[in-house]
């Protein structure tokens, strides 16, 4: 990472900052929003590009991203299914009465759709936002920036939260029925994660941005970059650790399901936790951003 | 240890790709006393702006027929960007439709030979003579304002004016060079030169961003700029 920024700052010193009049035809700041982004998704964010010479630019931008996943959440969504699948039972107690326990009939249905509300079932609800400043050389010869072929250099910092919620059985009472075999009644609870994690980047690319109309642009980037996590914060870990799993498992280990869980839970944790942490090597991401020169 | 070195190395590849590609290069002359005229420099004669281009094979009727439409374009651009920079250039270009203008064209064109020979022996970026005979000392003798004939200073009283301008570009498949110059009849003398050289092939679209640069040169100099 020193050598990076060490070369960086050489190369800066040698590089041949052209002269001449600066501007597409006298325009200097360009406006774009991300309309395509490997990492965020769709009009994740902006950019403002500011031609400084004729052939460097200087560019802030911000991205965000807004959306939910469950590629890591498939074997909860297991435990999902079947608690729903416990509806049955819970409203047909095999001919058992329950007067004296008044939280023997609890209204999964109830819970469930309470919580649908907020998170949805058996996803995690990702957002990164992302401060960038950049500058570009480009290498055109008859037209001044913002048109042409460019290098692109910068760093960002920002932050990624993750949110989400899983459902998991809690046993509330085991009674046994007419044949005298043990029957397990649960309710359904809600836990939610959340980790928030700070980062910070460097990366560089290459991209052209052509310049339609002396008004439109469209910006087509290729980023490599490396980053760090500065830090990170952690809300209600314990109740989403490998801890409250085992102790899921413990309890329900009659069932096939969890037995599936058993074998793949660590796992998925693992992955978990690999995931929370995308910048924390090296990464590659494109862009196209369409804007207006505005001025 | 491998991967940063690594690393560095693509880096400084794609910087470099980035900014040794370049450019253009830019070279403007003037008077001493350029700038203090700017009021006066308000009606300007364009001596039909040229554009020719240069290929290694031999030139046919379809070749001609093209460029003679981008120097119709061309002439169009001088104009219209002219006018945005708040210049008011003249521009008389021997277009078939209007026969009076031909007349001028051709009575000019012996001015812009003159203007052409002037410019023809000085240290610019059109000259790069390589020879020990074109010494820096001999180059100087022709450097700044070489004198024009006297017998054009006629000229400002038929045209109202005693500056008359020349805009051309000369361009082949790796480079380009555009030159703007203005001259004063009533001195005899060139009062302003810019010479550009670019490097790649032009296009017909790009000849506004030329003369969009050039013309904001010219002002940006009149406004007192940095004098050579």
């Amino acid at each position: 990472m020193k050598r990076l920024f060490l070369t960086l700052l050489i190369l800066i010193l040698f590089a041949n900052i052209s002269k001449g009049q600066v501007g597409f035809l006298g325009k200097r700041l360009a406006i774009k929003t991300n309309a395509i982004s490997g990492l965020e998704g769709l009009f994740s964010g902006f950019e403002v590009e500011y031609v400084v010479k004729r052939n460097l630019t200087f560019c802030v931008g911000f991205r965000t991203s807004n959306y939910a996943t469950n590629f890591n959440f498939a074997d909860f969504e297991n435990i999902n299914s079947w608690i729903r699948n416990q509806e049955n039972i819970f409203s047909n107690p095999i001919g058992l009465k329950f007067e004296n326990i008044s939280y023997t009939e609890p209204n999964t249905n109830t819970i469930t759709q309470g919580f649908k509300n907020k998170v949805k079932d058996g996803d995690m609800k990702s957002v990164r936002r992302v401060y960038d400043f950049s500058f570009r050389l480009y290498s055109n010869s008859y037209l001044s920036a913002p048109h042409g072929f460019y290098s692109q250099y910068g760093f960002g910092f920002g932050s990624q939260t993750y949110e989400g919620g899983i459902y998991y059985p809690n046993k509330i009472e085991e009674v046994f029925n007419s044949n005298f075999n043990s029957v397990n009644f649960y309710e359904e609870s809600f836990e939610r994660y959340k980790k928030k994690e700070n980062f910070v980047n460097v990366y560089f690319g290459l991209g052209y941005q052509h310049v339609f109309s002396k008004w439109v642009t469209l910006d087509f980037n290729v980023n490599m970059g490396a980053g760090v996590i500065a830090n990170s914060k952690k809300s209600n870990q314990n109740s989403y650790g490998n801890e409250n799993l085992a102790i899921i498992l413990n309890d329900e280990k009659d069932f096939s399901r969890i037995g599936n869980l058993l074998g793949n839970g660590n796992k998925k944790i693992d992955e978990f936790n690999s995931l929370s942490n995308p910048f924390s090597s090296f990464y590659l991401s494109g862009f196209v951003k369409l804007g207006i020169l505005v001025f | 240890m491998k991967i940063t070195s690594y690393i560095t190395w693509i880096f400084s590849i794609v910087f470099l790709a980035g900014c040794g590609v370049n450019t253009m290069k830019v070279n403007t002359m003037q008077t001493e006393d350029f700038a203090e005229n700017k009021k006066s420099f308000k009606k300007i004669i364009c001596i039909a702006p040229n554009f020719k281009k240069y290929t290694d094979r031999e030139m046919d009727n379809e070749d001609y027929l093209a460029s003679w439409k981008i120097k119709e374009k061309f002439a169009r651009e001088t104009e219209r960007w002219s006018k945005a920079s708040g210049f008011q250039y003249v521009v008389y270009f021997p277009s078939a439709e209007a026969e009076d203008q031909q007349a001028i064209y051709t009575k000019l064109l012996p001015l812009r030979r003159s203007i052409l020979m002037a410019i023809s022996n000085q240290a610019n970026s059109l000259n790069e003579v390589d020879n020990s005979m074109f010494s820096d000392e001999n180059k100087g003798v022709f450097v700044v304002n070489t004198v024009l004939p006297a017998e054009w200073s006629k000229l400002s009283e038929e045209f109202e004016t005693p500056y008359f301008s020349m805009i051309e570009m000369y361009a082949n498949d790796n480079k380009s060079f555009f030159i703007h110059i203005v001259a004063d009849v009533l001195k005899g003398r060139i009062e302003y030169q810019e010479i550009r050289r670019y490097s790649g092939k032009v296009k017909p679209s790009y000849l506004q961003h030329v003369l969009y640069d050039s013309f904001r040169t010219l002002k940006k100099n009149l406004k007192g700029g940095k004098k050579r």
